[in-house]
This record gives C-alpha cells, sequence and structure tokens, in this order.
C-alpha cells in the first residue's frame, strides 16, 4: 500500500484550467442591452398620446414642415423627449451606481445625497425670489443646486475627526436633504402660486422640455461620464475598504471628491432637465450589478443602457396609460418599488 | 358637495392633491392646540351658538332676533342663528364676492387673497388675516369670535380642511357655503340670496345697474359672436399638461351665447378639468383660448403651446373658474369678452 500524501496528490492532480473569464460575457451582455435600448428610443419616438402613423413620423422626420401640427408634435414634442430619456436616463443611472459605490450602500441614489432636494429648494427660491417664469429656466437652477449641494454635503461629511466615511457622508447627505426639504416646502406651504409652477417639474416629466434646453446639459453628462470611467479602478479599490484602498495606495477621499464631482455633474444635469425623478438611479446599477458583479467600470456600461431602457418605457407607458399623462417620475416610481421589493426578497441587494 | 369647491379643491392647476394632503398635514399638526382652543371657547359659553340650536324653517328671522339661513343651493342645509350675525369671518373667495353687496368680514383665510384675478382692486390690508392658503390659525378665529364663517365648501365645512379641522371650525362658529350652482346666474342669484341674509341690500342702486349692464354684455357678446364662428377654448396650461374647462359655468355660458367651446368633454365624475397631453392640444382647434388667471404680464411658454394659432395670434383672453360671483363682475368679463371677439380672426 502506497501512502501518498496531500502534498504529492497535488502535484499529480491536473492543472485547474484557468478560471475564464467574464470579460466576453460582459460584452456579450451588451448587445441585447443595446438592442432593448434602440427599441424603447424608438418607441418613444412612433408612441404617444396622439396616434401618429409610423410612416408619417418618419417622414416628418426627415423632413419637418414647422407650420404642420403633426411635424410640431415629432420635433416639439417626440424628438425632445426622446433625447432627454437617453441623456437624463443614462445620467441619473450612472449617477446611482457612483452614489452607492461612493457610500457603499446598496440604497443609495441621487436623493440620498441631497442631490433632489437641493436641486428642487433650488428652483423653488428661482420661481419665489428671482422672477423665474420660464420652464427653461428651471434646470439652471436646479443644476446649481444639485451642484453646491453636493459640495456641501463632501465637505460637511468629510469635516471633523472622523474623515472618509462612507456612513458619514450619507448621513450629512440625508440630513442635508431634510434640511432643504424644509426649507422647500416652507416656502411652498406659504405660496400656492409656486407650489402649482413646482408641481409637473418635481414629479419628474418629460413634457414640455425644449430640445436646445435639454442639449445644453451634454457637455456636463459628458464630462460626468468621462470622470466616472476614469475614477472606475478607484472605485473598485475603495469597495474593498477603506484599510484595503489606503494599503494599497489609494487616497479614499480624494476618490469620493472625483465622484462626488461626476454625481454632481450627472444627477444634476439628469435632474435639471426631468426633474427629481426617483429609483432610476437605484435600479438601474442594481440591476448592472446582478448582471455583471461587483466591478464598476461594467456596472456604469450597462447602466448607460438600461437607465434610459427603463425611463424610455416609462415615459411610453405614461404617455398612453391615461387621458393626458401620467410623469414619468410617477411611473418610474410604480415600477420601482416593487421591483426593489422584488430584489430584497431574493436577496440579491449586496453591497455596493 | 359644493360644485365650486369641488371644481377648487380639484383644479389641477392648483395642485389639488398635493397641496391638500401637506396642507392637511400642516394643520392636522395643529389638531391638538385647535381642538383645545375650541373646547374652551365651547366651554366658555359659545355652544348655545352651534348650528344644531333650534331653528324656524322656511324664514329668514325667527322670533325674539333669532335668524334662520335656508341655504340658496345645498339641499336641506339650514343654519340657525341665535341672533343676525354680524361678526364674520371669510375665506377671499366668499369676500370676492359679498364685497360687492357690502357684507365686509372681520378676518380673512383662504385661497388666492393676493390673486388680482380673484380679488379685483379690493382693498385687503386693513383686515385681519387668521390663515393662508389651507392653513388657518383657530385660536385667533376663536379670539374673533365669528358669528358666521363663510367660504367655499359644503355643509360639512371648508372645501380643503379635512374632517378633524372643520368638527373645530364649526364647533366655533356655524359655516356658511358659497353657493354654487351649474349655471352662472344661478350662482349670482344665490350668492346675492345669501348676501341678502348677512343684511346686504340687494336691491341698491349700484346691483341694479350691474344687473342690466351683466344682461347687456350678454346681448353684447351675442352679437359680436354673430357671423365671426370662432371656437374658444377654456383652458389652464402648465408644464406637464394642458387642461381643458369644458362644462365649467363659465364655458357654457359662452357656449349659450353662441361661442363654439372646443376640448375634451368634461369627465362625468371627479376632477372636472380635461386632461389634454400637449400632443393632443392642436387636434383642439381654437380660434381664442382664455387662459385661466391671464394677465397681460402672462409669461406662459412651451413649444407646443407657442405653436397653437391662437397663441401665435396673440388671441387670447383671460377667465376664472373662481371669483366673485357677481353680476358686476360678470358684465366686465363679458365686455372684455366681447373686445376680444372684435379683435379676433378665425385662425384654426
Amino acid at each position: 500500500m502506497t501512502a501518498t500524501t496531500p502534498a504529492s496528490q497535488a502535484a499529480r492532480a491536473p492543472s485547474p484550467s484557468p478560471r475564464p473569464s467574464r470579460a466576453p460575457r460582459r460584452w456579450i451582455g451588451l448587445v441585447p442591452l443595446t438592442v432593448l435600448c434602440v427599441v424603447a428610443l424608438a418607441l418613444s419616438m412612433m408612441v404617444g398620446s396622439r396616434v401618429i402613423p409610423v410612416s408619417e413620423v418618419t417622414q416628418f422626420l426627415l423632413e419637418p414642415v414647422p407650420d404642420d401640427p403633426v411635424s410640431q408634435v415629432v420635433w416639439q414634442s417626440r424628438v425632445p423627449r426622446t433625447v432627454l430619456v437617453l441623456l437624463a436616463g443614462a445620467a441619473l443611472g450612472v449617477a446611482g451606481g457612483l452614489m452607492q459605490a461612493v457610500t457603499r450602500n446598496p440604497l443609495a441614489d441621487p436623493g440620498i445625497l441631497g442631490v433632489n432636494a437641493g436641486a428642487s429648494l433650488a428652483v423653488v427660491v428661482g420661481l419665489a425670489f428671482f422672477g423665474v417664469t420660464n420652464v427653461a429656466q428651471y434646470q439652471w437652477w436646479s443644476f446649481g443646486g444639485a451642484m453646491v449641494t453636493s459640495v456641501l454635503v463632501f465637505a460637511i461629511g468629510n469635516s471633523g475627526a472622523v474623515r472618509s466615511s462612507p456612513v458619514r457622508m450619507t448621513l450629512t447627505g440625508v440630513a442635508l436633504g431634510a434640511v432643504l426639504s424644509g426649507f422647500t416646502s416652507a416656502v411652498l406651504l406659504s405660496n400656492s402660486e409656486i407650489l402649482e409652477r413646482m408641481r409637473g417639474w418635481s414629479a419628474g416629466t418629460t413634457a414640455s422640455q425644449p430640445l436646445d434646453a435639454t442639449l445644453s446639459i451634454v457637455p456636463f453628462v459628458v464630462a460626468g461620464l468621462l470622470i466616472a470611467v476614469l475614477s472606475s479602478r478607484s472605485l473598485d479599490v475603495l469597495s474593498l475598504g477603506e484599510a484595503s484602498a489606503v494599503a494599497m495606495g489609494a487616497h479614499p477621499q480624494r476618490i469620493r471628491l472625483v465622484a462626488l464631482l461626476a454625481i454632481a455633474l450627472l444627477a444634476g444635469g439628469g435632474t435639471a432637465v426631468a426633474g427629481p425623478i426617483g429609483f432610476i438611479g437605484l435600479m438601474a446599477p442594481h440591476l448592472a450589478r446582478t448582471i455583471v458583479g461587483p466591478h464598476q467600470g461594467w456596472i456604469m456600461a450597462y447602466s448607460v443602457l438600461i437607465a434610459p431602457i427603463v425611463l424610455g418605457f416609462a415615459d411610453v407607458l405614461g404617455r398612453i396609460i391615461v387621458a393626458g399623462e401620467v410623469p414619468v417620475g410617477v411611473v418610474t416610481a410604480f415600477i420601482g418599488a416593487p421591483v426593489l421589493i422584488y430584489m430584497i426578497r431574493r436577496h440579491r441587494v449586496t453591497e455596493a | 358637495m359644493a360644485q365650486d369647491g369641488l371644481y377648487h379643491l380639484l383644479r389641477p392647476s392648483v395642485a389639488a392633491d398635493g397641496r391638500s394632503a401637506s396642507e392637511r398635514v400642516s394643520v392636522k399638526r395643529l389638531a391638538l392646540p385647535m381642538l383645545l382652543t375650541a373646547s374652551a371657547l365651547v366651554l366658555a359659553g359659545c355652544a348655545d351658538s352651534s348650528p344644531d340650536t333650534d331653528s324656524d324653517e322656511n324664514s329668514s328671522s325667527g322670533g325674539e332676533g333669532q335668524a334662520t339661513l335656508e341655504h340658496p343651493t345645498e339641499e336641506g342645509l339650514e343654519l340657525s342663528f341665535d341672533e343676525q350675525p354680524e361678526t364674520l369671518v371669510m375665506d377671499c373667495y366668499a369676500y370676492s364676492s359679498l364685497h360687492e353687496y357690502g357684507i365686509e368680514p372681520d378676518a380673512l383665510f383662504g385661497f388666492d387673497c393676493e390673486n388680482p384675478f380673484v380679488m379685483g382692486d379690493i382693498d385687503i390690508s386693513g383686515i385681519e388675516r387668521i390663515g393662508q392658503d389651507g392653513e388657518i390659525d383657530m385660536e385667533k378665529l376663536a379670539e374673533v369670535r365669528p358669528d358666521a364663517i363663510i367660504g367655499q365648501g359644503d355643509a360639512d365645512g371648508w372645501a380643503w380642511f379635512d374632517e378633524d379641522v372643520n368638527n373645530q371650525l364649526t364647533q366655533v362658529a356655524p359655516f356658511v357655503p358659497l353657493p354654487s350652482a351649474d349655471t352662472i346666474d344661478d350662482g349670482i342669484e344665490a350668492t346675492r340670496d345669501v348676501a341678502g341674509f348677512f343684511g346686504a341690500d340687494t336691491g341698491a342702486e349700484d346691483i341694479v345697474q350691474a344687473d342690466e349692464d351683466y344682461d347687456q354684455a350678454k346681448e353684447d357678446l351675442s352679437t359680436a359672436l354673430e357671423g365671426k364662428d370662432l371656437s374658444f377654448m377654456f383652458a389652464s396650461p402648465t408644464k406637464e399638461m394642458l387642461y381643458t374647462g369644458v362644462g365649467f359655468p363659465a364655458a357654457d355660458m359662452v357656449e349659450d351665447l353662441g361661442a363654439t367651446v372646443v376640448g375634451p368633454d368634461a369627465p362625468e365624475s371627479g376632477n372636472p378639468w380635461g386632461d389634454v397631453a400637449w400632443e393632443e392640444a392642436s387636434s383642439y382647434p381654437a380660434d381664442v383660448i382664455l387662459v385661466e388667471g391671464y394677465s397681460d404680464d402672462y409669461d406662459f411658454s412651451a413649444e407646443l403651446w407657442d405653436s397653437l394659432p391662437a397663441v401665435e395670434a396673440d388671441q387670447l383672453g383671460a377667465w376664472g373658474s373662481k371669483g366673485a360671483l357677481t353680476s358686476r363682475n360678470y358684465a366686465d368679463w363679458l365686455q372684455d369678452m366681447v373686445e376680444l371677439v372684435d379683435t379676433s380672426e378665425k385662425v384654426s
């Protein structure tokens, strides 16, 4: 009888084949998502409250007739809304993923760091005290509010003895958001006219947003996306934990600052044009993480597609579900809440 | 439920649901102090002014100074007072309607108190304000010790208060709902009945003159509309949607005078406003658009709104789903309509 040691067994055992890389599968996964995204955007162009044959939409898309009411619908409603769905969706989706990474909180979305509250307060202040009346003006106030809030959250969250704590930053965002929401409520409750004007924007809607106004946020969204992509590896390191990240030579605080800049650009831009749409920033990165795992770069890539898909289908649904329309922010809440509950029940909610 | 009250309660441009909810929350926070104040007042001797006290049916005044209001539009509602009510608290809609009859409030509350389209040129600076929008200070209300509270609503109380707050309100004084009716004429008449109960001289010269002007204005508009073939849209545009007012009393009146009113039919129940997605706005060809609360500095802008023929032609005018339900107010509005019709052309 020959005795064998574990070491000798290991030596004789066939060498394990290298673990197959998931990258090709991730690349392949982008294909159906891209197709779905194109379908969602096409539906956004073709389906609306007013029934217009596809051929007519296509015809006026290629040859606009400024005085024709149908051409006006195509160019003043369908096109701006579709572009907005793509831009705002991508921006909010990636911003949500970044927030979940920075705060290491799987429930983070653009609301949790006070970005929506800051944007809303800024719009209310603009309406109440600075004579803002035009819909297109809302977005710059919203954008400014989101940016200022982001900077404040970072400054307060990283001041004092215990710095660089994601929990501290999250709490700062929640607290500041509550304070800002309180100010917003105070103004709205004492001024029914402002409340009336705020109603549509605060629900989150793609209606009546001019194309040029939507396009004006493109530079901010592109800049935000670039910063997000460039910081993805650093965020992966950060996801290993504060101590591990420092041991690997990373600078957590610097990473968070850069990520927060991207969040402000993306969430601020998306919220500026579409209002504070909920759940997109929460749902898209979650779905992405479920598919690709905890790799920030891939989460971003998938979120860029998933968020416009969800937003596009939700917007189309809102256009046809009732006479008149249901704002997309309401529809995403209806979709998002059950999805979130489902994810929680299936234990798919994991740390970012 | 009072129809005008319902209109405002559900009115889309006034954020009916959202505002009501938030306001109710804020009012509920005051519920305990309100309840204590109201209870103290009741214990102090105001219980005998409850609307449940004896009434003298079918009369506006009873024995030994007692007065009973048989409400003109709230079926079966009778409000009895030990004596003719003199100290009055009103919401601003009530004051806008009763001011013309010389009925003055001791305190005001409610929505649109600063809205010139509702209040006209009424100066309210010298009148105590005990509430703003959907909130009311019950302590201040109790201090005023009103004999009656008048406002939009129904037999249960003010349209924008929940049941608890209305219970407290009616403990302080009987609530007199502002009349509502299906037609402007009926509404004016019913409002006059209420004004008469509170002591107005409804046969005064200026009231008679206002009635004559109102009748004349209706004739003038009817004449102006002849041969014009203009279509009108009663609208309230917002960023998310265009709301239309088919079936509102003002729209019905203009239609009766010969105009064509366009827009989706009024819903059979619930919110009386028609919902029109912006894509469908041009499906309702309007030569003239009457915008709720329109004024010279009106500045709403949205691409599909700006593209409507009536907007491009600047054929816009004003209307209100609320405001003074008096012959003077509607005489003036109809004369403005005559001018608008005279200067408008078919563009749709």
